[in-house]
């Protein structure tokens, strides 16, 4: 099933991220902006999106495995807090559709 | 089987220049070392979990001010992804490091590395839940080269990095390798060290089943009586140790203070038996003669021994037979102590703190005692510097004895 995030979604989303990371790396949520960098400016690592995504899994209505999303992510990788934004809108736009895109793009090769 | 240090840079010292240490004694290395120069006792009745099934109801816990440091020290995040054991080595590592004095910017990463022992303490540690969310991490948080690998990270040292695990020894044997690494001209700096969080209820179970426990529950501070007549067994403890390492250049090119110089050690299985030493000591022995031979020392210039002492009945006795056996009557003009009669057992971590106890005394010239030696056993009558630290001005040479369960066994030897 698709769902198309208004503004205001996407606006709220950007806030439960921001929380999400003001909360994991004890910041202040004004100091987590989209050009943050998740590695450099926080000492993220790679486990930080999916643990987000499993936290964030139920309110946004998120049926894929993480596994899924974590392919998805292997062609798409991410390091600003923008590019996590982005993405999270792909997934929970697309959903099932994700998975589609990368069994074709497997496909391909 | 005597495995000889890989020598290739043979009588080449390496040295031993930055001290961290976290145990029931303290949480710093000075502070501990204090404490054990005073002759204080670490160990008391268990609050840490409900001991009343056990026969043996005390133990050395970290002090409270542990919790605080630890709290300040590591993230929210780095606690999900980590357990006691490696944030206590990290800790320790800090200190150390800090302690050497070593400019960051000034040294090759390339040429760093970082070799834990630990007798694997971080893969069953039920009291370390981590909070919300730890669970997606317990292979990262479990995961025993999680140790070496978090202090790595910290410091960007690209070189060897792992753990090892031998039992008691483990921290021992740690240095022993890294000082290797270093003789074999791989690595300039080394962290390296042991560490245990074995506490448990479990462990003290099943440490009461093999009876090599204290039941000296009224006295906990009298449990740990190595050498003394009334033993009856070790306590088990939490901490660890971390040491910085450096080749010979590398420390006098910078102006390095120096504890002490590490010249010779021997690591050793005495394919015996997995939890008794060879009788009389012969496999200790023989490591202490390698250990001797690698460092090209006579043996009345030993002067010190840092021993094992684990409060047992069989290990002292003979731990003795074997310093005498090598040392004949040089062995009565030695001082043999052990620190484990105030820390505790820490197994992997223990080793390591003895080493650096060791690094210390030759520094400073100052022995602390083995303490609760009340009653003298005829079968073990060294000096062991009993209940009072000694000042001395002529420890040139000495010896540090670790010596595991699965019978392993490695002595290193260090100058002034």
């Amino acid at each position: 099933m698709k769902i198309k995030l208004t503004d205001e979604d996407k606006k709220k989303l950007f806030e439960d991220v921001r929380q999400f990371l003001a909360d994991e790396f004890e910041k202040d949520v004004s100091e987590i902006t989209k050009d943050t960098n998740i590695i450099d400016d926080l000492g993220g690592d790679s486990i930080l999106f999916l643990e987000m995504i499993e936290e964030l899994k139920e309110k946004y209505k998120i049926d894929l495995e993480v596994r899924t999303i974590g392919q998805y992510m292997l062609k798409n990788p991410i390091y600003t807090v923008g590019e996590t934004l982005n993405t999270m809108f792909e997934i929970i736009e697309k959903g099932d559709e994700l998975l589609k895109e990368i069994d074709s793009e497997e496909g391909e090769i | 089987m005597i495995c000889k240090s890989n020598n290739s840079g043979k009588n080449i010292p390496i040295a031993v220049t930055g001290i961290g240490m976290i145990c029931p004694l303290g949480i710093t290395a000075p502070k501990s070392w204090e404490n054990m120069l005073q002759g204080r006792s670490g160990i008391r009745r268990i609050t840490k979990f409900d001991a009343c099934e056990c026969a043996t109801r005390i133990g050395g816990q970290l002090p409270e001010e542990y919790f605080v440091l630890e709290k300040k020290k590591t993230s929210k995040r780095m606690f999900k992804q980590t357990v006691q054991t490696t944030r206590i080595i990290r800790l320790c590592s800090h200190e150390a490091f800090k302690d050497s004095n070593i400019a960051l910017d000034k040294i090759d990463p390339n040429r760093c590395g970082v070799i834990i022992g630990t007798s694997g303490s971080s893969v069953r540690g039920p009291h370390d839940k981590g909070g919300h969310g730890a669970e997606r991490f317990k292979i990262i948080r479990e995961m025993i080269n999680a140790l070496p690998a978090w202090i790595s990270l910290d410091y960007g040292f690209k070189g060897p990095n792992f753990t090892l695990s031998a039992a008691c020894a483990s921290g021992s044997y740690a240095i022993a390798k890294a000082c290797d690494l270093i003789k074999r001209k791989e690595l300039d700096i080394a962290i390296a060290g042991g560490v245990d969080t074995l506490l448990t209820k479990n462990n003290t179970m099943r440490g009461n089943f093999m009876k090599v426990l204290s039941e000296k529950n009224d006295e906990p501070e009298k449990a740990m009586r190595p050498f003394d007549r009334k033993r009856d067994g070790w306590v088990i403890s939490d901490g660890g140790c971390a040491v910085v390492l450096e080749s010979y250049e590398h420390a006098i090119k910078r102006n390095a203070r120096v504890y002490a110089w590490v010249v010779g050690h021997a690591m050793s299985s005495e394919c015996y038996s997995l939890y008794s030493p060879v009788p009389y000591g012969e496999g200790m022995v023989q490591t202490i003669e390698m250990a001797l031979a690698d460092a090209n020392i006579s043996r009345q210039r030993i002067g010190y021994a840092n021993a094992n002492g684990t409060s047992t009945v069989v290990n002292d006795f003979c731990e003795t037979m074997a310093i005498k056996k090598v040392f004949g009557k040089h062995a009565y003009n030695m001082f043999v102590s052990s620190q484990k009669s105030m820390l505790g057992h820490m197994v992997g971590g223990s080793s390591a703190i003895e080493f650096a106890i060791t690094a210390l005394i030759l520094k400073t010239q100052k022995i602390p005692p083995t303490i609760n030696y009340e009653f003298p056993d005829p079968k073990c009558d060294l000096n062991y510097v009993p209940n009072k630290m000694v000042d001395v001005n002529d420890l040139e040479v000495a010896i540090n004895n670790s010596f595991g369960f699965g019978g392993h066994n490695c002595v290193i030897v260090m100058t002034r």
